[in-house]
This record gives C-alpha cells, sequence and structure tokens, in this order.
C-alpha cells in the first residue's frame, strides 16, 4: 500500500476537498445555471407558444381577409354588373330618346325645308309670273289683260309640274 | 505577410524545432554518446511532500501537504472562480463565460437525462457533474508546463567508488548492495565535517580568526547539511551507488555539501527529485477518494429507494431457504461485484493519468520538442474520456441501485420519468 502511496490522511484530505468543492459548484454555480436554463425554456417555451398563437391568429386573419376579400370581390363583381347593366339601360334609354329627338328634330327640319321649298315656289312662282308676264309683254308689245295672263301662267305652271313629276317619276 | 506565407513559415518553425528536438533527444544521445537536452526522469508512483522536514520524500505517517494534494487544490479553486465569476451575473442573453459554462451544464445534463431520465438527474447532478469536471479540470491543468518545471531539484554529487578514492572513511563494503539508513545519516555528518573544512578556509581566507572561522563554519555547516538532503541510491544496474544531495535548485547548502563531500556537481538540475505540482490523479490517493464516494453514493441512493429491501440482492436468504443455493452465492458474488468497482474506479483513472504523465516525460526525454506536442492532444482527449467514464459508470451504477430488481416492488421508478 506505501509504494502504491495510499495514505489515509491525504485520502482524508481528497473527501473533504472534493466535498467542499461539490458544495461550493452547487451554490455558486449549478443552482444559478440550471434556474438560468429553466427560465430560458420557459420563456422559449412561451415564446414558442406565443407564436404559435400568433401563428394561429395570422392564419385567422388571413382566412378572414380572404373571405372579406373574396365577399369584396364579389360585390365588386355584383356592382360591375349592376353598373354594367344600368349602363346598358341608360345607353339604351339615351339612344331611343336621341333617335326619338333625331327623328323630331329630322321631322322639324323637314317640315321647315318643306316649308322653306313651298314658300320658295310660291315666291318663285310669283317672280316667275311677273317675269313672264314682263317678258310676254315684251314679246308681243302688248298688254293683255291681268287676269288672263294670271290665268294663262298657271295654267302652264301646272302642266309644267305636271311634266316634271311625271320625268321624275 | 499574407496568412499562407505565415502559416508555411510556422510549419518550418515546426520542422526545425522537430529536427532539433530529435537531435537533443535522448535517442540520438545515446547514439552519440551524450547526454539529452532533458533529463531522464524518473517514476514516483507515491506523491511526494512539499512541505515540512520530509520535503521531496514519498509521504508516510500523518498529514503532509504534498504536491498531488497542492494541484487538487488549485483545480479546486479554479473551478470555483471559473463558476464564480460566469455564473455571478446570469443573463439572458449570456457573454462567454456563462455561454461556456452553460455548454457544458447542458451537455453533462443531455448525458446524464439519458441514464437516469429527467428527474433524478436534477436530483443527482451536483455531484455527477462535480465528478466529471473534478477528474478532467485535474488532467487538463496537469499539462500545463508548469506542473513539470517548478520542483524540488536533485543534484547528483559523486559515486561511492569517488568518495573512497578520496580516501573518506566510508564504509563501502559491497557497491551492490542497499546502504541502511544508519550509514545515510553517517554520510550527512561526513558531509558536514567536509563543509566545515571547506567553510572554515574560506571564512579564514576572508580574514576572520581561525577559531571564530571553525565555530561559525560548524554553525553554518551543521545547518547547510541538515538543509541538504543526503541520500544514497542504488540503481541496481551500474553497479554504483550514487550519493544524492538534494535541495532547492539554487540552494546554497546542497551545493556547497556536495562540493564539500569531495564530488563534483555533474548535471546541475539534473531532473527534479519531487515537482511543486503533480496532477492529482496520479495519487492513487485522490482516485480511490472519488471511487469511495461514488461508492457511497450508488449503494446509499439503493438504501434511500428500497430501504432494507436493497440488500436483500446481497443476501438472498429466502432463496437459501427455498434451497437455491446457487442463487444465494450469486447474492455474495454480487457483494464482491460492488467492492471490486472501487477498485476498478480507483485503477482505472489511476493508470490512466499515470500513464499519461509518464508518455509525456518520456516522449519529451527522447525528442525535446514538438514531439510531445501531439501527444498532450491525446492526454486532452484522455483526460475528458476518464471524467466521463467516471461519471459515467457512476451514473449507471446509481440508475441500476434505484431500478426494482428481481421480486422488489417498483418502487424506486416512481419518480422518474421513462427511460429515452
Amino acid at each position: 500500500m506505501d509504494e502504491l502511496g495510499i495514505h489515509l490522511p491525504s485520502l482524508v484530505v481528497y473527501l473533504v476537498n472534493f466535498g467542499v468543492l461539490t458544495v461550493a459548484l452547487y451554490l455558486v454555480g449549478y443552482k444559478r445555471i440550471l434556474r438560468m436554463l429553466d427560465q430560458r425554456t420557459e420563456r422559449i417555451k412561451a415564446s414558442l407558444d406565443e407564436a404559435e398563437r400568433v401563428k394561429q391568429d395570422a392564419a385567422k386573419a388571413q382566412e378572414d381577409m380572404r373571405k372579406q376579400l373574396d365577399e369584396s370581390r364579389q360585390g365588386v363583381h355584383q356592382m360591375m354588373e349592376q353598373s354594367r347593366v344600368a349602363a346598358e339601360r341608360f345607353r339604351e334609354e339615351e339612344l331611343a330618346k336621341a333617335r326619338v329627338e333625331g327623328e323630331a328634330f329630322l321631322q322639324r327640319a323637314r317640315q321647315q325645308i318643306r316649308q322653306e321649298r313651298d314658300a320658295a315656289i310660291e315666291e318663285l312662282r310669283t317672280g316667275f309670273a311677273d317675269l313672264a308676264i314682263t317678258a310676254a309683254e315684251r314679246v308681243v308689245e302688248r298688254s293683255l289683260d291681268r287676269r288672263a295672263h294670271q290665268d294663262l301662267i298657271d295654267q302652264v305652271l301646272r302642266e309644267s309640274e305636271q311634266s316634271g313629276t311625271a320625268n321624275r317619276s | 505577410m499574407n496568412t499562407k506565407r505565415l502559416v508555411m513559415l510556422a510549419g518550418l518553425g515546426l520542422v526545425v524545432l522537430w529536427i532539433v528536438g530529435c537531435g537533443t533527444g535522448a535517442i540520438v544521445g545515446a547514439m552519440r554518446g551524450t547526454e539529452g537536452f532533458l533529463p531522464q526522469p524518473g517514476v514516483h508512483l507515491p506523491p511526494q511532500a512539499i512541505m515540512g522536514e520530509n520535503r521531496g520524500e514519498t509521504v508516510s505517517g500523518g498529514f503532509v501537504l504534498t504536491n498531488t494534494m497542492l494541484s487538487s487544490f488549485i483545480t479546486t479553486g479554479v473551478l470555483i472562480l471559473l463558476f464564480w465569476f460566469g455564473a455571478f451575473r446570469m443573463k439572458v442573453v449570456p457573454g462567454r463565460l456563462q455561454s461556456l459554462l452553460e455548454a457544458i451544464v447542458e451537455g453533462l445534463l443531455g448525458v446524464l437525462e439519458a441514464i437516469l431520465g429527467q428527474v433524478r438527474t436534477r436530483q443527482l447532478f451536483p455531484l455527477l457533474a462535480t465528478i466529471f469536471l473534478f477528474v478532467m479540470f485535474n488532467a487538463w491543468l496537469g499539462l500545463l508546463p508548469v506542473y513539470q518545471v517548478l520542483g524540488i531539484t536533485r543534484y547528483e554529487a559523486v559515486t561511492l567508488s569517488e568518495l573512497d578514492k578520496h580516501a573518506l572513511e566510508f564504509p563501502v563494503s559491497q557497491e551492490n548492495a542497499k546502504l541502511p539508513l544508519a550509514d545515510v545519516k553517517e554520510l550527512e555528518h561526513l558531509v558536514a565535517e567536509r563543509l566545515v573544512v571547506t567553510l572554515e578556509a574560506k571564512f579564514v581566507a576572508e580574514g576572520m580568526t581561525p577559531e571564530a572561522a571553525n565555530e561559525k563554519a560548524h554553525e553554518k555547516a551543521m545547518k547547510k547539511a541538515h538543509q541538504a538532503k543526503v541520500s544514497i541510491v542504488n540503481d541496481g544496474h551500474a553497479m554504483t551507488h550514487a550519493v544524492l544531495v538534494e535541495g532547492h535548485r539554487f540552494g546554497e547548502g546542497a551545493e556547497a555539501a556536495v562540493v564539500a563531500a569531495g564530488g563534483k556537481i555533474r548535471k546541475k538540475g539534473a531532473g527534479l527529485s519531487a515537482t511543486l505540482l503533480r496532477p492529482a490523479g496520479t495519487d492513487m490517493n485522490m482516485p480511490l477518494a472519488l471511487a469511495l464516494i461514488s461508492f457511497v453514493f450508488v449503494e446509499g441512493l439503493g438504501l434511500m429507494t428500497f430501504r432494507l429491501r436493497y440488500l436483500n440482492q446481497f443476501f438472498p436468504f429466502g432463496r437459501l431457504i427455498r434451497g437455491d443455493v446457487i442463487g444465494f452465492v450469486v447474492g455474495l458474488l454480487e457483494v464482491v461485484s460492488h467492492f471490486v468497482r472501487v477498485i476498478s474506479f480507483t485503477f482505472r483513472l489511476w493508470g490512466n493519468m499515470t500513464a499519461g504523465e509518464i508518455l509525456l516525460f518520456l516522449i519529451s526525454f527522447l525528442a525535446s520538442f514538438v514531439a510531445v506536442d501531439l501527444f498532450y492532444g491525446l492526454e486532452l482527449l484522455v483526460g475528458a474520456i476518464q471524467a466521463l467514464v467516471f461519471m459515467g459508470l457512476t451514473a449507471v451504477f446509481a440508475a441500476m441501485a434505484m431500478a426494482p430488481h428481481e421480486g422488489e416492488p417498483h418502487e424506486g421508478r416512481q419518480a422518474q420519468e421513462p427511460h429515452h
């Protein structure tokens, strides 16, 4: 035993030394480090739970948003359809109105043209009669009865109108 | 200078050092007939005292501070300081030292939880972790160069044949015989006498009167001769005895005593007779203390878990009554196996640590530089592995002690969750 160096007092010193070291390390080291590790584990667990909750909330919010978006999109589609229908209806109404107005305007224009034409014809006829009389007076160099002349002219004009109508048709 | 060039220079330096180391090592020295750069290492299994009258000698008798004991105190101090500074102000976001300590603790928790389960690990962690840290840091701190440098130097003074040549009256009857202790005392007295002559002449030369010089020389010579540890060893092979005078490296008394004894200092600092620090693992008392702690811890856990029923596995009288003699003998063998654990624990750790130290000494002796670095790396690994093995086996034995044995109720597992 001596040759190996086994020595009871030294053995006791090592036992005491190890005991002191274990207690000291427990008090100054292990206890604090284990507590910190536990705290950190708890904190990480809480953070993970929170992250999971936030993730679920986010997923839920995303789902809600998606639904709202779908609803909005659907609403927009409906609104667009309604707008399109309204616009179509409005267009048709306006078109009809414009058509009626155009027709009326055309009618009025035709009426006005007809009136102006008639007036012009009448004026022309009157002028033409005077001119014809004047011309005839100069040709025959004689004075005719004004009434007879007028009848004669009207007759000529009627004949010319009829011949013109016949030519147009 | 770029990194590549630096690496090349460092590599070249290492190669040069390696060549120089081999050239100045003992192998080349032996081929050339010269001595190596480093002295031949001496192997001392027991630790040496570093204080008191028996300084430098192996321990015996009462308490004495040894080099391995001092080393274990330093390890204890280093560990406590490390944990004190690292865990003094714990922060959620850790600093470097706190991270290191947390990594160590978490690593050990992982290993132990695989053996003991989470709940048991928390209960037993302080002791098991301390075993690991104490063993590992003892091994690692022992690799610091200071461990092999500071110490008590041995002066090889003179051989007995030379003493004989100087016509000193010394009983040299058989050169190959080990001299009794009385002869050592006589040699010490002889050294003192020779020292008196030297010192007296020195004091007279300094102008003192012969009477005063003689008185002062006697006083000083006795003191110095006592300070210088004189011993005689028998190397057993070279058929010579050597008179060894031990003292501090620069001990005036030792050096003077060598000269006074008619010898010459062949090699100043020819190896340390005792280093001031030595890895505690190389002192058998340390592994034995840990083994005993482990043993008491394991058996204590078994007794706390199963009370006296724990002893049934060792002394199964019930089996004997039922006629199962073999079962009873197996129980007795179990007692032996539990005590053998102490021996295996002790010798495993002690053997590994001692072999590592001797290996480092030898490699340093054979090739002075660089070559030993590889073995330093190996010893780092060995220290960590041995620490892990010691802790792991203690944990396994503890788990076995708390596990229900044949015929036992399962109360031992009540506080334990399933193993991973």
